[in-house]
């Protein structure tokens, strides 16, 4: 799925103005959205699920325009198809976990889940390793947990991309390594497109098929991971990817 | 004296019920709009909202009168176009109820929409969320438990209305005489007897609002 980006906000925190300009496009499934902590990362990934509107610019996702500024484009959130995992998951507290992860298939203000609606659940449950969580409420689940109901949340939904704000950071090194091969498993499976954010360079090397380096509000650099590795030939790039990534270390 | 208990009984609790009601719906939608929209005046406008919190009594039933006398701003358009006017009558001590009640159900109303967090607003939102079903099926349930402490206090406290109302409404037997106005009247008359069992009636039922708000408010175990 080809994603294009560029886009403008200046925001204004702590009295300090910050100017974001995030322009990008990646053609591959796997993009890491990879820099420092606010470098603009996580704004990014929320103006393109409408939670944030830009002051200016344009996203595409596939054949899709979801903003549009000069040609006043500028859908909600809710038809924009695209699936959000928020960093602490953003699971709702009141409900229980067939219903958090139910929620995109129910329409109305209020009711129960229709049958063929608690059907699909619960073959959610199965894929995400939740089965007899079904009525837990969220507080009640580990972390790892947490997250998986969180992604089956999103993918229920069927979104053309699912974007994941920071989904490894709050994992120790042993569930960490677990959880990059759970979310290769989920892109498998539902070759859904996904763009994660990180600040860890091992993340980046291990999901990235597009990297995307952010700096200071601005795209610094930006690598063809798939294509480079599977021609093998591309060893300037490595070289630069090697050097923008040490550079990281060093400043994170 | 039960009978003499009664009447007033029945009407301060129609009166503190209407204006419940009508603070409740009020108060919470200005509340959503001050909670989640920044506009220029938002402070001021909360600050007018509260202000009946701490303005005597009678002083908001003078306002009221301004407004809604034969007079009034409202109350003369209304006695002339549609020949009713809302002083000494029931509805007019509900008027006078909501507004010495409002702050409370505004300010509780605010406090709980603003400790929802707005991720999960967001995140119903990216699931195909309307707003009316963003309100409905994360913003309410939410914040309903700070919403609905606030609302038993404003019923306690529109239960209780005295200077608004006599001001608005008068003190007329049977028709505005609510258990406030009753004991005073009572006592008045030197009828110790029928205050007193006015005055026990008043504070078990007043009691027994705050005990339940208090469970309401109580933080759960867990988020």
């Amino acid at each position: 799925m080809k994603i294009r980006i560029d886009i403008h906000k200046r925001l204004r925190s702590e009295g300090r103005e910050f100017h974001l300009h995030a322009a990008f496009d990646a053609e591959h499934d796997r993009v890491v959205v990879f820099g420092p902590s606010g470098s603009g990362k996580s704004v990014t990934l929320q103006c393109i699920a409408g939670l944030i509107a830009p002051d200016a610019g344009r996203i595409q996702v596939g054949e899709r325009v979801l903003f549009d500024s000069t040609a006043k484009v500028n859908l909600p959130p809710r038809a924009r198809k695209v699936g959000f995992v928020y960093q602490d998951y953003a699971l709702f507290p009141h409900l229980t976990v067939e219903h958090n992860i139910g929620f995109a298939l129910l329409r109305s203000l209020h009711g129960r889940l229709d049958a063929a609606a608690r059907e699909r659940v619960r073959l959610f449950l199965g894929l995400f390793e939740l089965d007899g969580l079904a009525r837990n409420l969220p507080h009640e689940l580990s972390g790892g947990q947490r997250q998986r109901v969180a992604l089956a949340r999103a993918l229920i939904a069927q979104p053309d991309v699912l974007l994941l704000d920071e989904p490894l950071a709050a994992l120790d090194p042993i569930l960490r390594e677990r959880v990059r091969r759970e979310l290769l498993g989920v892109q498998s499976r539902f070759k859904v497109p996904m763009i994660i954010i990180t600040h860890d360079p091992a993340d980046a090397e291990a999901l990235a098929e597009n990297l995307v380096v952010f700096d200071h509000g601005r795209v610094a650099q930006t690598f063809n991971l798939k294509d480079g590795s599977s021609a093998g030939a591309d060893s300037s790039q490595r070289e630069r990817l090697g050097r923008a990534l040490a550079e990281l270390y060093v400043a994170g | 004296m039960i009978g003499q208990a009664l009447v007033p009984l029945l009407l301060t609790l129609k009166v503190a019920g209407c204006a419940t009601l009508l603070t409740l719906i009020v108060g919470v939608a200005l509340a959503f709009a001050l909670a989640r929209h920044a506009f220029p005046g938002r402070e001021v406008l909360d600050a007018v909202c509260t202000l009946p919190l701490v303005m005597p009594p009678t002083v908001l039933g003078y306002y009221l009168i301004v407004l809604i006398g034969r007079r009034g701003w409202i109350g003369g358009w209304l006695y002339d176009n549609l020949g009713i006017t809302l002083m000494f009558t029931w509805q007019g001590a509900v008027l006078a109820s909501s507004v010495v009640a409002f702050p409370l159900v505004f300010k509780s109303a605010r406090a709980a929409f603003e400790g929802v967090d707005r991720q999960l607003e967001g995140a119903a939102r990216t699931l195909g969320a309307s707003e009316a079903g963003v309100f409905f099926r994360v913003t309410l349930p939410l914040a309903w438990r700070g919403i609905l402490a606030g609302t038993m206090l404003a019923f306690a406290r529109g239960m209780g209305e005295f200077g608004a109302t006599l001001m608005v409404a008068g003190n007329i037997p049977g028709k505005t005489q609510t258990l406030s106005l009753a004991v005073y009247d009572a006592v008045e008359a030197g009828r110790d007897d029928l205050a007193n069992f006015l005055v026990l009636v008043t504070s078990i039922v007043c009691v027994t609002i705050l005990l339940a708000s208090g469970r309401l408010l109580r933080p759960r175990l867990s988020a």
